[in-house]
């Protein structure tokens, strides 16, 4: 289940599109989200909030990250804490909701599609340093609202589009295409509600949009407190050893 | 205080920030999420034109169709993705660049120039596997038949573009683009009447290339595929020099000619030349001489439509000829044999093959009626049933729930499905009920055991549906009156004021009112009867062709006024438009007042006004003489005098006109390119495109009056629904300057939900359902950056029984409510999930408060559920149900109640154990506390760790859960079992909390006395109002106490 932690890349992930040249673009982008300064001094965050589970049903979230060292999520349910982290190459997870509270390895394949949870600075920032390309795409209409679209094509070859606000230039929209099992998964992720936390201006409310034979299925995350650079034990990232 | 149902009822609907400003446009982004649902079918798909794979990935296709757009699937045919839904929907032909398998070309406009073929806008080129696409020219070409790739240099493109069907064009010819599709030359071109139908490389010489340069013109009443201008040329130098090739061929007049070589020989050729003795050419010195060789009916059948053939990329000897159906030749084509099909029918009318070149038993097959896959060299086909790109010409609804829609498709007979269905409307919904081309469908308004469909050329059937007997009706000519001409889509059309009512169109009117036991012939030839126009028995060109795709002179629309039945208005394919008041006795004729429309025009629909009988609204066509405007017009006199609607926004010739059934001024428009909308009665007009094809084909509209759905039949992407417009007709300058609005919704039938399913959907195509949910909409102004918006569900006391995640987008956002409250607050601290936490009580049918809520702005609206009349459980049983599942909520909670108390006194027990100085005198109490406290708890619920299994323990949480969960998921009179399973559960709880009450009377005393020994403060057990404090809190909810 990568669903939930990719989602909070997108906190970070404010930036980018060509209005005269996408140079341009993405250092309005980076600017609007809190300028290039405050991102290379970005190094880690918490963020919590509440996950929508349908049916009126919430559950409380963290996100814990360190900039290029690790990312763990935690879902609370139930009484029960689901665990999804990541350090490195590797992953981890605990899925507790069937009854199993060891931590299991993630295949290569999750992994990879996480790898993003650790870049919080945001893939354009620093791109071409991160042996990602960008390019522009094109003006478009998203729902109404002039964006610009960028393709991120990331170093490990999987593509990132994303859509910004041609106005604002806050992202809007970010759409991942990841490989699994040697087979294509797309996701949506929706962004707004932008509110100033210690000089970066980051999204409070974020929809993870997955589409199946055409029909879209939302998932809504309200973000209620982001923490700026705490101090997280590394440990934390580290799989724990089975009872 | 007044109450804030009393607000509400005052006041429906309250608005914030409006403000007299500038007007505000509506654009197509107001439609927000008035989004269409597809439903079908792919139980049989539409005409398939192109067929591309990636040789390197063979599991990634494109599947290129005739009105459907383009199709994407990743894991060879599971499922497929549309990807063209911005662009025109009528593919010709699309090439993959082996050296870059993300670039991709497409030439829209279909080639199999059949009567009912559609139209291109030019090329267009993706650079990242048809995610983003860009329009590159040859905008004016109509038909592209071909896009080839050159294989050693890919910045050489050739697409060969047969062009204009209806009338000279100079656009057409064989194009070659060397800069990567952004300039293009025009390098072979015969005249304004001649295209190039197909075009070809020699892989291993590639600057021998081979081109088929095909003459043919359609009119309304005839083909012609023939003419001096065809002919197969051949160049040696990359294009720049042609030379026309005769050595070998027949003499006289060439038609279409369709052409192969050889991949792996390519010396050898072989053409299927049209001519007045079509047959299969071979060649194999590259072209320059020819020798006739015999060939199947099916080799050389039908050349203009059927114009492929193909070798095996890998082996010379073996050829594919998809025709009618496929043949197989292994041995370069001296001898075919047809496909064993031992795996079940494969559908007729074949267009396009793709043969995997790394593994050639492998392949796929595009028909009329879809896309096949094959793993034994084409000897046994897999139909690929997720493809919905059917070709719908008109579509009937009936008044049954769910209603059924019915209608008729491109070479796939006629239909009928219903709208809702357990797991969504599957292919196995759909059930046939004619035959043929199938047009006009129409349910018998006063049995719904009778269906009547039409076929080509006026064939009608009266089927009845439990017997599946099926009665021939069509008319025919009475003694002395001459031959019947009937339309290709002859109208079969209800009328709205008399259920027993049926018309059919020929040159005459007809009318039956039983059952087509009898016609009444009610008009006389309303036509212009000019009998130059009905030589169809010599159309086709050098191939005669007559399947009644050219009548000409024929009646092909048909309206009755919803407030006048004796009002009849008939439109003919000749461009006559009358209109009886007498039912039949006198016609008046008024096409000649509308001045914009050319004379000759094809009436494709006539709209009478259920509002004012002398007003009428009608759709011109008149692309079959090469002009493709769109016209649409309004007569508010009874045709004496007319406005014709113009909008920059339009695309494509007119289809149909539909007025709405509620809001006068909200009309629907379907054109050959889009869906139009307008709310001020025909002024301005915007492209409806919520998650309808930008450029979808849409032949037929209606409005059903129940439900308030739009229903449109498309002619490639099968049936679409836009549920409930009622939204759509509030829209007005007060609504578009408001920052945020509720709009209504039709009522909600208050149940648990009637198309559940037990057994997931596995595979095939499944259109979702209709909502039965409760579906909110609101109106923004704007996006929603800033602030969050939520909509808020209240009871009739103002108590909050939900709150859900708002959309955020501008336009219409629509955000459902399942009728429920909140899932009670489940024990935790077991194994696993406990079901009960996601059972919450259904609400009683009433009228509900709806708070919308954006930043600090707030809009109230109601929303009403309503009793489901065909429900078997009286009001008695639904109250019993209600009232016994509350009590079951409410056990839950108390349960997760007791369970939390008791953890909260292990836990501080515990945590005392620190802070304390003297734990010898305590440590052994905190022990034998905890202890008996888990002995207690392990009765409450299910705590042994399953690791993943299945323990199959059951503790009062489970046991509650199941009894709760089976009283809450039924509509009617809780089983008996389940209210003395009540009675049980409430004394299991009563009894543990008797233990509990126990151990914290005898333990927890000793504790308390320990700890103020040391000062400490002492344990206190958790209150109850605490804990629902807290509940509320983490849920942010107000729960109805039962």
């Amino acid at each position: 289940m990568k669903t939930a932690l990719s989602i909070l890349i997108f906190v970070f992930a404010a930036f980018g599109s060509k209005a005269q040249s996408l140079e341009e673009i993405i250092s309005k982008s980076i600017t609007a989200s809190g300028g290039a300064d405050k991102l290379a001094k970005l190094q880690s965050y918490k963020v919590e909030g509440k996950l929508a589970l349908g049916q009126g049903m919430e559950a409380p979230f963290s996100v814990e990250a360190i900039q290029a060292k690790g990312a763990r999520f935690e879902m609370t349910f139930q009484g029960m804490t689901m665990v999804q982290c990541i350090q490195g190459d590797n992953g981890w997870g605990i899925m507790p909701f069937q009854g199993k509270k060891d931590a299991e390895p993630m295949t290569p394949d999750q992994v990879r599609g996480m790898v993003d949870q650790m870049d919080i600075q945001g893939l354009l920032f620093d791109y071409t340093k991160k042996g990602h390309k960008v390019d522009f795409v094109g003006k478009e209409d998203l729902e109404g609202t002039e964006v610009y679209k960028l393709k991120v094509t990331k170093q490990n070859g999987d593509l990132v589009y994303k859509y910004i606000d041609a106005e604002t230039f806050l992202e809007l929209k970010n759409s991942t295409t990841i490989k699994m099992n040697d087979a294509e998964t797309k996701n949506d992720m929706l962004a707004s509600n932008y509110k100033q936390v210690e000089g970066y201006t980051l999204p409070f409310s974020l929809i993870n949009r997955n589409t199946i034979a055409g029909q879209s299925f939302d998932q809504t995350m309200t973000i209620e407190k982001i923490t700026i650079n705490p101090v997280i034990d590394e440990a934390r990232f580290v799989m724990p050893v089975k009872k | 205080m007044k109450s804030i149902l009393s607000i509400i009822l005052a006041c429906w609907v309250i608005q914030f920030s409006y403000s007299q400003t500038n007007n505000v446009n509506v654009t197509s982004a107001t439609l927000g999420m008035m989004e269409a649902r597809h439903i079908g079918p792919a139980v049989m798909g539409g005409r398939i034109t192109d067929i591309d794979g990636v040789p390197s990935e063979a599991r990634t296709m494109y599947i290129s169709t005739a009105g459907g757009g383009i199709w994407k699937t990743n894991n060879g045919g599971a499922s497929f993705l549309p990807i063209f839904d911005k662009y025109p929907q009528s593919i010709g032909a699309l090439a993959i660049d082996p050296k870059s398998p993300n670039i991709i070309y497409v030439g829209t406009g279909e080639s199999n120039m059949r009567n009912s073929v559609s139209v291109g806008f030019g090329m267009y080129k993706s650079t990242d596997a048809g995610e983003n696409w860009t329009k590159i020219g040859l905008d004016s070409t109509e038909h592209i038949s071909k896009v080839v790739i050159h294989p050693t240099n890919s910045s050489i493109i050739f697409a060969a573009a047969p062009g204009h069907l209806w009338n000279d064009h100079k656009d057409r010819g064989l194009y070659k683009s060397s800069d990567e599709g952004k300039t293009w030359d025009k390098i072979l071109y015969v005249d304004d009447k001649t295209g190039c139908a197909d075009f070809m490389i020699d892989p291993m010489h590639p600057d021998t290339m081979y081109a088929s340069m095909w003459q043919f013109r359609r009119t309304p009443y005839s083909f012609n595929s023939g003419g001096p201008g065809s002919g197969l040329y051949k160049s040696t130098d990359g294009g720049k020099n042609w030379k026309k090739i005769i050595n070998g061929l027949p003499k006289g007049t060439f038609g279409r000619i369709a052409m192969t070589l050889a991949p792996s020989e390519p010396n050898n050729l072989l053409a299927i030349v049209e001519s007045e003795n079509t047959g299969l050419f071979i060649s194999s010195d590259y072209g320059e001489t020819w020798k006739p060789q015999s060939s199947s009916s099916n080799v050389s059948a039908r050349p203009f439509y059927f114009s492929t053939i193909q070798v095996d990329p890998v082996n010379p000897k073996r050829v594919y000829r998809p025709a009618f159906t496929v043949s197989i030749s292994d041995d370069g084509g001296y001898s075919f044999r047809e496909i064993t099909n031992q795996a079940g029918w494969v559908h007729s009318d074949c267009h396009a093959l793709w043969i995997n070149p790394n593994n050639t038993n492998h392949m796929y097959l595009g028909t009329d009626g879809g896309v096949y896959m094959s793993l034994d060299k084409g000897n046994n086909w897999i139909f690929l049933n997720s493809l919905p790109v059917s070709q719908f010409y008109h579509v009937a609804i009936d008044q049954q729930t769910p209603y059924n829609v019915y209608g008729g498709l491109q070479d796939n007979g006629s239909w009928m499905a219903p709208t809702s269905s357990p797991n969504g409307i599957e292919n196995k919904d759909w059930r046939d009920v004619g035959f043929g081309d199938g047009f006009w469908v129409q349910p018998d308004q006063d049995d719904s055991n009778y269906v009547y469909s039409e076929s080509q050329g006026g064939y009608v059937i009266r089927l009845n549906l439990k017997t599946n007997e099926a009665a021939n009706i069509k008319p025919q000519p009475g003694p002395g009156e001459p031959k019947l001409r009937f339309n290709w889509n002859s109208p079969l059309v209800s009328s709205p004021t008399n259920k027993k009512t049926l018309y059919l169109g020929a040159q005459y009117l007809y009318k039956t009112q039983d059952r087509g036991l009898t016609w009444n012939k009610i008009s006389p030839d309303l036509t212009t009867d000019n009998k130059s126009k009905q030589q169809q028995d010599s159309s086709g060109g050098v191939t005669v062709d007559n399947t009644s795709a050219e009548n000409h002179c024929t009646i092909f629309s048909i309206a009755e006024s919803p407030l006048d039945e004796k009002m009849i208005w008939v439109g003919t394919d000749d461009g006559n438009l009358q209109y009886t008041i007498d039912g039949g006795k006198s016609w008046i004729k008024v096409n000649q007042n509308v001045s914009c429309i050319p004379s000759g025009t094809w009436v494709s629909s006539i709209e009478p006004s259920k509002y004012d009988k002398n007003t009428v609204y009608a759709t011109f066509d008149n692309h079959a003489y090469g002009d493709v405007h769109t016209y649409v017009a309004k007569s508010t006199d009874l045709g004496k005098t007319w406005q014709c609607f113009s909008s920059t926004e339009f695309k494509g010739f007119a289809h149909k006109i539909k007025e709405d059934i509620i809001n006068k001024n909200l009309l629907f428009l379907g054109t050959e390119n889009g869906l139009y909308v307008s709310i001020d009665g025909g002024q301005r007009w915007i492209n409806y495109n919520a998650n309808i094809p930008n450029y979808c084909l849409v032949r037929d509209i209606q409005i059903h009056p129940k439900t308030h759905d739009l229903v449109l039949a498309t002619h490639g992407r099968g049936i679409l629904i836009v549920d409930d417009i009622s939204p759509l007709r509030l829209i007005d300058q007060q609504l578009l300057q408001s920052s945020i609005q509720i709009l209504p919704s039709r009522p909600t039938l208050n149940t648990m939900g009637r198309f559940g399913a037990a057994y997931p959907f596995a595979g095939g195509y499944a259109g979702p359902n209709a909502s039965e949910e409760v579906v909110i909409n609101y109106y923004l102004k704007d996006r929603v950056t800033s602030g969050d918006v939520y909509v808020e569900i209240l009871d009739n006391n103002g108590k909050k029984l939900m709150q859900i995640p708002g959309g955020k987008r501008k336009g219409i956002n629509k955000v459902k409510w399942n009728m429920r409250m909140l899932p009670p607050k489940v024990a935790t601290g077991g194994d696993g999930l406990d079901f009960g936490g996601f059972t919450a009580p259904l609400m009683p049918a009433g009228i509900y408060t709806v708070k919308v809520t954006k930043g600090t702005e707030v809009a109230y609206g109601n929303v009403e559920l309503i009793k489901d009349p065909s429900s078997p459980h009286s009001e008695a049983d639904r109250k019993a149900q209600y009232e016994t599942q509350m009590k079951l909520y409410q056990m839950v909670e108390d349960l997760a109640f007791v369970s939390d108390q008791l953890q909260d006194q292990q836990k501080s027990s515990k945590d005392v154990l620190s802070k304390v100085k003297n734990l010898k005198a305590l440590t052994p109490l905190v022990n034998m506390y905890g202890k008996d406290l888990e002995d207690i708890r392990k009765t409450l619920l299910a705590t042994k760790e399953s690791k993943g299994g299945i323990t199959g323990e059951e503790q009062i949480r489970e046991k509650l859960s199941m009894i709760y969960a089976a009283v809450a998921g039924y509509e009617g009179r809780p089983s008996e079992v389940y209210v003395q399973g009540l009675t049980t559960m409430n004394k299991e709880i009563l009894g543990a909390q008797t233990k509990l009450e126990k151990v914290y009377t005898t333990t927890l005393p000793k504790i308390n006395t320990e700890l103020i020994k040391e000062k400490l403060p002492a344990l206190n057990l958790m209150k109850r109002d605490d804990w629902e404090a807290k509940k509320m809190k983490e849920q942010g909810v107000k729960v109805v106490k039962p």
